[in-house]
């Protein structure tokens, strides 16, 4: 006998998600989920941001990794509030573990929560968390095709990020296959050159993000 | 190693689906876009992993990979996208800005449980 299921795979996770959403909606907060491959300068974009937005708010960092807590403990030795999520082999952050980074992390908005997802280009873009926002990076030294090598977490963004801009020149890239490959994936989301070295272009990110980000 | 999480999303929808709790299933079959990168080996080896002493031990594991298309934005020219290689970022009829739409849906289409009879 076969039974009709048509329901989703990640459908507790969905759930979860919805419910951790609520919760941050309730106070005040925006979560954005970052996705990168290991070296993009998730950590590194992270930490020009918290620099970067506008006074007032209170922002905090969920680290995903696989171990350890390196990321965490940069953030905190810059007086933000951060939590770390060790997936032990994990490949992905899920909504489980986002509602447990959020009990500890216990912070009130107005305010942005940034979720740095496990370095990975394929399995994060398939578990929702709670974000608001997605934020895919990519970096001048991975090279030009990461967008259409890896369709599904750039599709997904609300903004790309390609960051180590300082880098072109240097490197091979070629930045109009790079554009017509995040346009042929995304066709909406806004594309920011960024350098986390130098700070070019993270500006540009941040007025973005206030845009988008809590209600006032 | 997505696939450990994705098994065990497959086999509580599977469970939840059953009309007894102790119904055998025999086969589950899923749906699971390109982009999701599910390979079929590793799911099926946890699977079998997991679903030891379950109804759903030594079920099959279907997937059936749907594809996505790309779209020509200026002369409307389809075809298949089928997450083998890297998306086009030409139209290759009239070199137009193309878009990529579908795959990624991954849900369970349906279980086939044994005779209840």
């Amino acid at each position: 006998m076969r039974i009709d299921v048509r329901k989703a795979v990640t459908s507790d996770n969905d759930i979860q998600a919805v419910q951790n959403a609520d919760r941050l909606k309730e106070t005040g907060l925006v979560g954005v989920n970052i996705m990168a491959s290991p070296g993009a300068g998730k950590t590194s974009f992270i930490v020009r941001l918290l620099k970067s937005l506008p006074k007032g708010l209170s922002n905090g960092v969920i680290e995903g990794d696989v171990a350890g807590s390196i990321d965490t403990d940069k953030i905190i030795a810059l007086g933000y509030p951060a939590t770390q999520i060790n997936t032990d082999g994990g490949c992905h952050l899920d909504a489980n573990m986002v509602a447990k980074a959020l009990d500890a992390l216990a912070i009130q908005g107005p305010g942005f929560v940034f979720i740095e997802n496990i370095g990975n280009l394929i399995c994060p873009a398939s578990f929702r968390l709670g974000e608001s926002l997605i934020l895919a990076i990519a970096s001048v030294p991975e090279g030009d095709d990461k967008p259409v090598k890896y369709p599904a977490v750039f599709g997904l963004a609300d903004a790309v990020v390609l960051n180590k801009h300082d880098l072109l020149g240097h490197v091979e890239f070629d930045m109009n296959f790079f554009l017509k490959g995040v346009r042929a994936v995304n066709p909406d989301a806004p594309i920011f050159n960024v350098s986390c070295r130098t700070g070019e272009g993270v500006g540009a990110v941040v007025e973005w993000l206030t845009a988008n980000g809590p209600a006032k | 190693m997505h696939e450990a999480a994705i098994a065990e999303g497959i086999l509580r929808v599977a469970l939840g689906a059953l009309p007894r709790p102790e119904a055998r299933i025999t086969q589950i079959n899923v749906v699971a876009g390109v982009l999701t990168g599910v390979e079929d080996e590793s799911l099926r080896m946890w699977f079998n992993q997991i679903s030891q002493s379950t109804p759903a031990q030594d079920a099959k594991i279907v997937v059936n990979h749907l594809p996505g298309k790309v779209v020509c934005l200026e002369c409307k020219h389809a075809f298949v996208y089928d997450g083998s290689g890297p998306v086009t970022v030409d139209c290759p009829k009239c070199a137009g800005v193309v878009t990529l739409e579908g795959g990624s849906e991954m849900y369970v289409d349906s279980v086939e449980v044994e005779n209840e009879n």
